[in-house]
């Protein structure tokens, strides 16, 4: 993918946060309503995500590889599900991410939270979290081009992995709680969520830098490999 | 899977009443239609699930009181005080009351949720979606075959690590290496794939799109249907007849506003649609067996 | 017409010194059926790769592919995707949807016909194949057999002008397998699509063909009618012969150990084999004398035309049959403990489930080469994954070595006791070379020795530094088997080792495992000619049970459908003989 569209892209994620603030900033003026428009700001800003995959015309190779990883990270939610608390899935998208690019990345998250939340349950919070694991694959995605997430710097890597889901999904999710919950525990500030939603984000947030602590090498060879040997 | 009644409707017609409901259910703050959607939600899901919908129902409840008596204890405000604790905090009438309601906002947007899983299967979204975005559909449809296959996967190369007795004592680092097994499988399989997909022409030009689902003329009836009560309920919203206030004073429009007795109407018959499709369609058909 | 033709076609693979194909010279006419055979190796998938541009392999090429006399690279992509039908090996990755119309549709969605037409075409290949039964099922609930006709059907959707199928049946068992030539040959004879197919099972292809076409080493060795082949095979003395349908190679076999000259039978030619003996003899390279030509006429290609040349043969002369059945020894009287010792095993998945183990029992002496065999789905592997714990039986009891299975410690019994090759062998490989693979079992100062030692009883000592996924398939089974043997078991168990693997493969499978000593093998198989060559006892499975058991020559002499097709072949006539070598004795003994 070209810088130029990257930045437009950062630009819409920009103004997406921006309008998501303002509203959370006015949320005393009623209840019930306003999960509806923020869900619908989040699912329009799923699209120019979904418009640049589209419109880049990907290769049967591509596509197909996303589409491995996707179902990948959704087994191995599947396979972990033994450890407490331990979710591998935001981890190897950001993998993904890092192996095909930060558009790659955010489609593979939100798929796999899709087919993911087929057995999890879907619910109004679906949209929330597809964009939310897509930002996670799109963050790693630009900072693997930037080349500060790296398979060779396992503990920058995973530490970023841990501020990715800490900063970016957890509050988006605790956005979506709040948008819910709204009216319903009294007059609750956002940050009140924020701050109790803290500790799970710390948690996944570990279990995502365990995850790429020990996952990232290994993974981003086979995919090297592949990507090598047939030429994509 | 056979699929009846309502669920034999396009998609893109299920898909819309879906939404509507739902959006319906998120924006009337009314007690009489929060009601309704609750029952009418629990009765949709077990009219399309069966027995065991009423375990997970059942499961909803304490969810239900949980929720209600939160409101009250986070919100003071309100005229009536039931009781105060805690050194004086008090527990209001109205604020239970907003706290009961908006309670069953969310549990029925819960339950028609489980409703919306029952009926829009995978392939349904992908037909709606596909449309949209191909090869995002494309994705997600080999996503959906991938996942059981990659289950099998994990299941055969599980099995065939014991038998050797490399599985170790550590579980979390076995499936870490089997999850390695996996991937290199997985990757070398899907090159297979991209080739077959070059040999049938993938990106050969414009693709076009199949499906099995097309409009029918009950389609389109249910379609308009469903719009003249949409646009019903949200003019009756507009005239003010689904407000209600509850803090600090309950004030909630009722029968005397003709507004509300139209809205409440219309909300009813666009909440039982599919259940009266389907008990119609059983009807029907318990007649026509009897003819076989 | 001329379909393709290929024009002096030489193919290196980047960083290979060894030329893949060289100077490859054929031409295939529209409405062919033409059977490629060669060992694995031979370059066989390389040259049909480069009669489809998608998956023409990156290299060094020279020479020219000309499809109906346009070079391939030159054709239009919708062209080439419409009128050349590929169809690869392994059924599952081939299939790209989840769902079976969809799946049947995606080619037709990629070359933009209309939801009209494709419904049309749908529809129409779904009633030719047999497909509306399972129409809106998910992939994935499809069998192997299932799923391999779904990508021909699929491919057959965009009417292309040839098939080219690169061993469409070696993932399949026998009976998937032969509904699936059936289906190849039906589409040949009533669509007249021209067939190009590689396979290694040459029993089911031969006799539809009308050209065979032997690699050898990236060269062409043979081509011509499916006689004219096998003779040629034959007089150069090529272990290509050995891949020939059993009925040829009894014929041969009797043929070369008789010093008088052959008696020409009678025989009706079906117009199909001599058209393609008449295109044979214009291409073929060295031209035949007609003695030749008349000799490899009687030459038997299938069971029927086996069972009467045997016939002729044995009855010509005129008397009675010196022997008729070999001697054999009964199921021996069991002795000593034996390795494995199941009794009354009762399985199911789910609680609800229905019973996949209904009461099986087995007892596997020791140092025997035990085989059960049986159709697909009765419960084979489930018992063979049952007897070494993997499954937990819910009722019944299995003693290993003489020793309860629960009285194993965890860990203790796959370690020196038992060990199990399974049906997939990627399902063993987590690293990055063969080595590595290999060193995973071994642990302590002599780990280097060990694998250099196992490595080299099993023949691939010379991709030690190979990763286990760049290895052919065959060298994949080996690997396996290597990492397996390194727990040094004392019995193996076997799921399907000959899955997928020609003659070649086959043969130096059973010579490594003729290599280890004291070592029991049990093997569930669906592939019936190497259970009665080298068996020593063999069972049916059947409805999640075993049903008879007994001496692997004893077995199939008593089975009328379900047995070789030596034994097919000769039955009439013949007791016991159940292995070309059997019928070959016993012919040479009474001429």
């Amino acid at each position: 993918m070209q810088g130029k569209s990257v930045k437009r892209l950062l630009g819409y994620i920009v103004m997406l946060l921006f309008t998501l603030a303002v509203l959370l900033a006015f949320w005393k003026l009623g209840s019930g309503r306003y999960y509806l428009f923020a869900t619908l700001l989040i699912i329009g800003g799923m699209l120019p995500f979904i418009l640049g995959f589209e419109r880049k015309k990907p290769q049967a190779g591509e596509i197909v590889l996303v589409s491995v990883m996707s179902a990948v990270a959704v087994v191995a939610r599947m396979a972990f599900s033994f450890v407490p608390h331990f979710k591998p899935m935001a981890g190897i998208i950001m993998i993904t991410g890092m192996a095909f690019g930060p558009t790659a990345g955010f489609i593979s998250g939100m798929l796999s939270l899709f087919v993911s939340n087929f057995t999890a349950g879907q619910g109004p919070w679906t949209p929330w979290q597809m964009f939310a694991f897509g930002m996670a694959g799109f963050a790693a995605g630009i900072l693997y081009e930037k080349n500060i997430m790296n398979e060779n710097r396992r503990l920058v890597t995973a530490l970023l992995g841990f501020l990715i889901v800490v900063l970016i999904v957890g509050p988006l999710l605790d956005t979506s709680t709040f948008f819910l919950m709204d009216g319903m525990l009294g007059d609750m500030t956002p940050w009140a969520i924020y701050l109790s939603g803290l500790s799970v984000n710390a948690v996944n947030g570990a279990a995502t830098a365990v995850t790429l602590l020990f996952l990232c090498k290994p993974f981003m060879e086979r995919i090297n490999r592949i990507k090598l040997k047939y030429d994509i | 899977m056979r699929q009846k009644g309502f669920a034999t409707y396009n998609p893109i017609v299920c898909f819309v009443y879906f939404a509507g409901t739902i959006v319906i259910s998120m924006l009337t703050v009314h007690p009489a239609a929060a009601f309704i959607s609750l029952v009418m939600a629990a009765v949709c899901y077990i009219n399309v699930h069966g027995r065991t919908a009423f375990k997970l129902i059942g499961a909803m409840l304490p969810i239900f009181a949980l929720l209600a008596l939160a409101n009250p204890v986070f919100n003071t405000r309100g005229k009536t005080v039931l009781f105060t604790y805690m050194g004086g905090r008090a527990f209001t009438l109205e604020a239970l009351y907003y706290g009961i309601v908006l309670a069953a906002m969310f549990i029925s947007v819960i339950i028609w949720f489980f409703v919306y899983h029952e009926i829009m299967t995978a392939d349904k979204l992908l037909y709606i979606f596909g449309g949209l975005a191909p090869a995002l559909g494309l994705a997600l449809s080999m996503i959906l075959r991938l996942v059981p296959h990659y289950g099998n996967h994990m299941k055969s190369i599980s099995a065939a690590r014991k038998a050797i007795s490399c599985d170790g004592e550590n579980k979390t680092a076995e499936t870490a290496n089997i999850m390695l097994a996996m991937l290199s499988w997985s990757l070398e399989e899907g090159i297979i794939t991209s080739d077959s997909m070059k040999c049938r022409g993938y990106g050969c030009g414009k693709r076009s799109r199949f499906s099995v689902y097309s409009f029918k003329a009950k389609d389109v009836l249910l379609i308009l249907w469903i719009a003249a009560l949409i646009v019903c309920i949200i003019m009756c919203k507009a005239k003010k007849g689904l407000e209600a206030v509850f803090l600090p004073n309950i004030n909630i429009s009722g029968e005397e506003n003709r507004y509300f007795v139209m809205g409440l109407m219309a909300m009813i018959l666009y909440f039982a649609t599919p259940i009266v499709i389907n008990v119609t369609e059983a009807v029907k058909w318990s007649f026509l067996k009897s003819g076989i | 017409m001329e379909l393709f033709e290929i024009r002096n076609l030489s193919f290196c693979y980047p960083v290979r010194e060894r030329e893949a194909l060289t100077d490859i010279n054929l031409t295939i006419e529209q409405g062919e059926y033409i059977t490629i055979c060669g060992k694995s190796g031979s370059g066989k998938t390389t040259l049909l790769r480069h009669l489809k541009p998608p998956v023409t392999p990156k290299g060094k090429k020279s020479g020219q592919v000309l499809f109906e006399g346009t070079p391939v690279e030159a054709l239009d992509l919708k062209t080439q995707a419409a009128h050349i039908g590929y169809v690869m090996q392994n059924p599952d990755n081939q299939i790209v949807t989840d769902k079976v119309w969809h799946e049947l549709a995606f080619g037709l969605e990629s070359l933009g016909y209309d939801t009209r037409t494709i419904r049309l075409k749908v529809a129409e290949m779904a009633s030719y194949f047999g497909i509306q039964d399972w129409f809106y099922k998910n992939v994935n609930e499809l069998s192997g057999g299932q799923k391999q006709l779904l990508n021909l059907a699929s491919i057959m959707a965009m009417q292309p002008k040839v098939l080219i199928c690169d061993e469409p049946t070696s993932q399949l068992d026998p009976i998937a397998a032969s509904d699936f030539l059936q289906t190849i040959k039906k589409i040949n004879l009533e669509l007249g699509t021209t067939i190009i197919m590689t396979e290694h099972r040459l029993e089911g292809v031969l006799h539809a063909s009308d050209r065979v076409v032997v690699m050898e080493a990236g060269k062409i060795i043979a081509c011509g009618a499916p006689r004219l082949v096998g003779d040629m095979l034959k007089k150069e003395n090529s272990d290509m012969a050995a891949a020939l349908p059993a009925p040829m190679r009894i014929y041969y076999g009797v043929e070369s150990s008789l010093e008088s000259p052959l008696i020409v039978g009678e025989e009706k030619s079906s117009f199909g084999s001599s058209l393609a003996v008449g295109e044979g003899k214009r291409r073929f390279e060295s031209p035949k004398t007609v003695e030749e030509e008349k000799s490899s006429f009687e030459c038997p290609l299938t069971v029927r035309e086996g069972r009467s040349w045997l016939e002729r043969k044995l009855k010509c002369e005129g008397k009675a049959l010196k022997k008729d059945r070999l001697d054999e020894p009964d199921l021996p009287e069991e002795t000593g403990k034996p390795a494995i010792y199941a009794k009354e095993l009762w399985y199911r998945y789910s609680k609800e489930g229905a019973d996949v183990l209904k009461g099986a029992s087995i007892s596997v002496p020791k140092g025997s080469f035990y085989a059960i065999v049986g159709g697909n789905g009765t419960g084979k592997s489930t018992f063979l994954r049952a007897i070494c714990g993997i499954l937990k039986p819910y009722s019944g009891k299995i003693k290993i070595e003489g020793t309860p299975l629960d009285k194993y410690k965890k860990g203790e019994l796959f370690q020196g006791h038992l060990a199990m090759l399974p049906q997939n062998p990627q399902s063993l490989f987590v690293k990055k070379t063969v080595r590595e693979e290999l060193l995973e079992m071994v642990h302590g100062s002599e780990a280097e020795q060990d694998v250099d030692a196992i490595a080299e009883k099993c023949l691939i000592s010379h991709l030690l530094d190979k990763h286990p996924f760049d290895i052919s398939g065959g060298e994949q089974q080996r690997t396996a088997l290597a990492k397996v043997l390194l727990t040094k078991p004392s019995i193996l168990l076997m799921d399907e080792p000959t899955k997928g693997m020609d003659n070649h493969f086959k043969q130096s499978l059973v010579s490594i495992l003729r290599k280890l000593e004291n070592l029991t093998i049990l093997m569930v198989s669906h592939d019936i000619e190497f259970c009665a060559k080298y068996a020593d006892i063999v069972s049916m499975f059947f409805d999640g049970g075993i049903i008879t058991t007994n001496t692997a020559r004893k077995f199939f002499s008593g089975n009328s459908f379900y047995t070789t097709s030596a034994n097919r072949m000769s039955r009439h006539i013949f007791v016991n003989a159940v292995t070309e070598e059997d019928v070959i004795t016993l012919c040479r003994e009474n001429l």
